[in-house]
């Protein structure tokens, strides 16, 4: 009978003691986690939309969610919109997350003008060699040395990348297929915004 | 005096030094195989998620073997898990305040820590049994084997399925360096994925058990040859 009672206590004195040690960790850690976060997010910004590079434009506050269901289908889920001094759009960056080959590749992907102005990974667990390195390649290529033009058809993109991101190896489809179908979305809506 | 002392210092070595080699989670006791296969693609994840795993082992080892005399014997096994879950949280949180890029790299590997088999092995086999200060060595040569393991692993697959070595600072993840050893075009890419991992897994783990043996068989043969020499001594 005594051990009815002696043994939850027990163990609930020791999970209170578990509580209280994880809630003071993450007392201490909780704003340098999400700090990390918004940088590497800002940082993909940055890098996708080219701004340093464009005076002294800064990103909006927060992003604007998307409810678009074909954007939302395509894994296009929030966009952040930077103007020039007379009000006019001087790019837009989209957020995506899609599924790939092992699990979710969130990405930032960049338009300015009538181009894809880069594309940035800020989480994605794909196979070293194949689907990573499809990943690395359009972070270093799209936009950069690879001028894509927004109105680029879903076909003509996934060539391209095809090619020059894999160098004639297979076994990247289930990443670059998703990625493809949200860079288009993303594409199409960016279009319809600027009024292409 | 002095021979307790010797005495002490030898077994705190053998403590320490059995989970390095003879007990080497990974190569001996085919423990925590999990990550051993899904984080070593890169020499920089396997060597952050090895410090990740050291980390959590002295820690629960300490913490385990510091309660054990105070835990009901009927709810070790639970109680075991609550401080080990707690560990790993915690290391994971800090992980990602302090080491974000690793953190990231990592992923959900660091949660499943908590269902190592090493971790709790450890537990119950030694912490629960043993001192504090013996616990904290077992989990830090634990620890160091597992790190062992998966960086061996590591330096395999990276060196043959991409022909070169990176590495990246755990704390800012920059790349620190990057040789290209040989041609890309040579390197064989099945080792970056999981059945090279099975691959390098098993050949590493064959070489491990030849070099224990070898090592076991010439100490047998020097006992022996000292065994004859005090005999032959004795009959004279």
């Amino acid at each position: 009978m005594k051990n009815i009672i002696k043994l939850p206590l027990f163990l609930g004195a020791v999970c209170l003691i578990a509580t209280g040690a994880l809630a003071t960790v993450n007392h201490f850690t909780e704003d340098r986690i999400l700090a990390n976060e918004n940088a590497k997010k800002n940082e993909n910004y940055l890098i996708v939309l080219d701004l340093s590079n464009a005076g002294d434009k800064t990103l909006p506050e927060a992003p604007v969610a998307i409810s678009n269901q074909t954007l939302l289908s395509a894994g296009v889920t929030a966009f952040y919109e930077v103007k020039n001094a007379d009000d006019s759009v001087y790019g837009i960056a989209y957020d995506a997350v899609v599924t790939g080959y092992a699990g979710e590749i969130k990405f930032q992907v960049g338009f300015v003008g009538d181009q894809y102005a880069g594309f940035r990974a800020s989480a994605s667990k794909e196979s070293p060699g194949f689907g990573e390195d499809y990943i690395a390649a359009l972070e270093d290529h799209l936009g950069v040395d690879w001028e894509v033009e927004v109105s680029t058809s879903e076909s003509d993109l996934e060539l391209l990348t095809m090619d020059a991101a894999q160098g004639g190896k297979s076994g990247t489809t289930k990443t670059r297929d998703p990625i493809i179908g949200a860079l288009i979305a993303a594409a199409n809506d960016y279009q319809d915004r600027i009024g292409g | 005096m002095e021979t307790k002392q010797v005495k002490k210092k030898s077994n705190n070595w053998k403590i320490f030094s059995s989970g390095i080699i003879t007990s080497n989670p990974i190569f001996v006791l085919f423990l925590g195989m999990c990550p051993v296969l899904a984080t070593t693609s890169t020499f920089s994840s396997a060597f952050g998620m090895g410090l990740a795993v050291i980390a959590v082992l002295v820690v629960t080892n300490t913490l385990i073997s510091l309660i054990r005399k105070l835990v009901p014997n009927e709810i070790r096994i639970p109680v075991y898990i609550v401080i080990i879950a707690t560990v790993v949280t915690i290391v994971e949180m800090l992980m990602y305040a302090f080491m974000f890029d690793l953190a990231q790299t990592l992923g959900v590997y660091l949660s499943i820590i908590v269902v190592n088999c090493v971790i709790l092995g450890r537990a119950e086999s030694f912490a629960s049994k043993n001192t504090v200060f013996h616990s904290f060595l077992d989990g830090l040569g634990t620890g160091l084997g597992f790190l062992l393991g998966v960086v061996l692993v590591a330096l395999t697959r990276e060196i043959i399925g991409t022909g070169g070595l990176g590495f990246n600072n755990p704390l800012t993840g920059i790349e620190l360096f990057h040789v290209q050893l040989f041609p890309q075009q040579f390197a064989i890419s099945l080792f970056t994925v999981s059945p090279g991992a099975f691959i390098v897994y098993g050949l590493l783990t064959a070489a491990f058990v030849a070099i224990n043996a070898a090592y076991k068989d010439r100490q047998e043969k020097k006992a022996k040859a000292l065994a004859k020499v005090a005999q032959a001594g004795g009959n004279q």
